[in-house]
C-alpha cells in the first residue's frame, strides 16, 4: 500500500511538472509568434521618415549629387554592386526609367566595387545619371545587400523599399501609387 | 518534520563554497584590456551586432562587405564622439532590435536573460529536493523491518 501511496504521488508530481512545462513553453511560442518578422519591421521603420541625406561625386563625370537637393521631384535610390547579377538583370530597366522618365531623379549608391568596374558597367551598359560612393550613406539607408531599391517622394520622405530586382513598371507603380494617395495625381 | 543530517549540510556547503571561488576566479581571471580607446569600443560595439547578411556572426567577427561597411561606420561614430548607447541606438534604429547579439532586458529580450537564471533556480531546487529524497529513502520505517523479520522466518532464517 505503502508502494501504491508512493507511485500515486510520483505520478502527480510529474504531471504537474509537465503541466509548468507545457505552460512555459505555449507562452514562448506566443511571444515569438506574435514578434514582428525582421524584415518586415525592418522596411517599416525607414518609410515615411524623411530619408537620410547623402552626398557623392559621381564616378562617371565627376559631378556633385545631394539628395536634399532633389527636393521637389521623385527620387530613386539604387544600391548595386557591378558584380551582382540582379543588378546586372535589372540594369536596362534602370536606363530606360531614366529615358523614359526625365522628371524623375536617379542616382545609383556604388556597393563594394572598385571605381574602374563601375565606369566599364556603365561604359557597357548604357546610363548617365548620377553614381556615387558612400558608405555611411549605406549604413544610413540600412542597406543589408544588393541590389536594394528606395524611393524618396519630393518632400523628401522615404515611401518605398524593395531588396531585389526592379523593373520600370514596379517604380512607375508605386510612384503612382503613392501620388493618388497623396494627391498629387 | 526530519531535520538535515549533519553529512548533507556539509555536502551543500561544500558545493556552495566551490561556487563561490569559480565565481571569484571568473571575475578575477577576466581580460583586463583596456575597454576605452576607440579600437576597443568599436569592437565591442561591433561584437554586439549581428551582421545583417550573414548567419549568426558579429559584424567585428564578419568578413562579409556589409559587415565592413557597418565596422566603419561605428568607429567613424566613436572617433566622433557619439556614446556607445547611440550608436547601438542607431543601429538598432536602421537594421533592427534582432540584430542584436545581447538582446535587451526588456519586451521579449527578457526572456533570454530571465530563463537561464530561472533554471539555474529550479535546478538547484530540484537538487535538493533530490538529496533529501535520498536521505528520507535511506532510513527503514517499522513496516521495512516487519517485511524483513517476515521473510527471513519464511525462509527458515528468523
Amino acid at each position: 500500500m505503502k508502494t501504491r501511496m508512493n507511485g500515486t504521488l510520483g505520478s502527480q508530481r510529474v504531471r504537474v511538472i509537465a503541466f509548468g512545462v507545457l505552460v512555459v513553453l505555449l507562452a514562448f511560442i506566443a511571444v515569438l509568434a506574435t514578434r514582428d518578422s525582421g524584415k518586415q519591421a525592418r522596411a517599416g521603420r525607414l518609410l515615411g521618415r524623411t530619408a537620410p541625406n547623402f552626398t557623392g561625386t559621381s564616378l562617371l563625370d565627376d559631378s556633385s549629387f545631394e539628395l536634399v537637393a532633389q527636393t521637389g521631384k521623385y527620387t530613386v535610390v539604387n544600391v548595386f554592386a557591378t558584380w551582382c547579377a540582379p543588378c546586372v538583370k535589372e540594369h536596362p530597366e534602370l536606363v530606360r526609367l531614366h529615358e523614359n522618365h526625365p522628371e524623375i531623379s536617379l542616382v545609383s549608391l556604388v556597393f563594394d566595387t572598385p571605381k574602374v568596374d563601375v565606369e566599364k558597367f556603365f561604359k557597357q551598359r548604357g546610363g548617365t545619371w548620377p553614381v556615387v560612393t558612400n558608405q555611411r550613406a549605406l549604413v544610413d539607408f540600412g542597406v543589408t545587400g544588393v541590389p536594394e531599391t528606395y524611393i524618396v517622394d519630393p518632400s523628401g520622405r522615404l515611401i518605398f523599399h524593395t531588396n531585389g530586382g526592379v523593373t520600370e513598371k514596379s517604380i512607375m507603380r508605386a510612384i503612382d501609387t503613392h501620388k493618388k494617395a497623396s494627391g498629387r495625381a | 518534520m526530519k531535520k538535515l543530517s549533519s553529512g548533507s549540510t556539509r555536502a551543500v556547503v561544500r558545493l556552495l563554497a566551490l561556487l563561490a571561488v569559480l565565481g571569484v576566479a571568473l571575475i578575477v581571471g577576466r581580460d583586463r584590456a583596456p575597454t576605452n580607446t576607440v579600437e576597443a569600443r568599436t569592437e565591442a560595439i561591433a561584437k554586439d551586432f549581428k551582421c545583417p547578411t550573414c548567419q549568426g556572426q558579429s559584424v567585428a567577427d564578419s568578413k562579409a562587405a556589409t559587415a565592413k561597411v557597418i565596422y566603419d561606420e561605428i568607429a567613424r561614430r566613436v572617433r566622433s564622439g557619439e556614446s556607445d548607447s547611440a550608436i547601438r541606438g542607431f543601429l538598432v534604429d536602421r537594421y533592427g532590435e534582432e540584430r542584436l547579439l545581447r538582446p535587451k532586458a526588456t519586451g521579449a529580450g527578457a526572456i533570454v536573460w530571465i530563463a537561464p537564471v530561472i533554471g539555474v533556480v529550479v535546478a538547484i531546487a530540484g537538487l535538493a529536493l533530490a538529496f533529501r529524497r535520498w536521505r528520507v529513502r535511506a532510513v527503514p520505517t517499522d513496516d521495512d523491518r516487519d517485511l524483513v523479520t517476515t521473510l527471513r522466518k519464511s525462509r527458515g532464517n528468523g
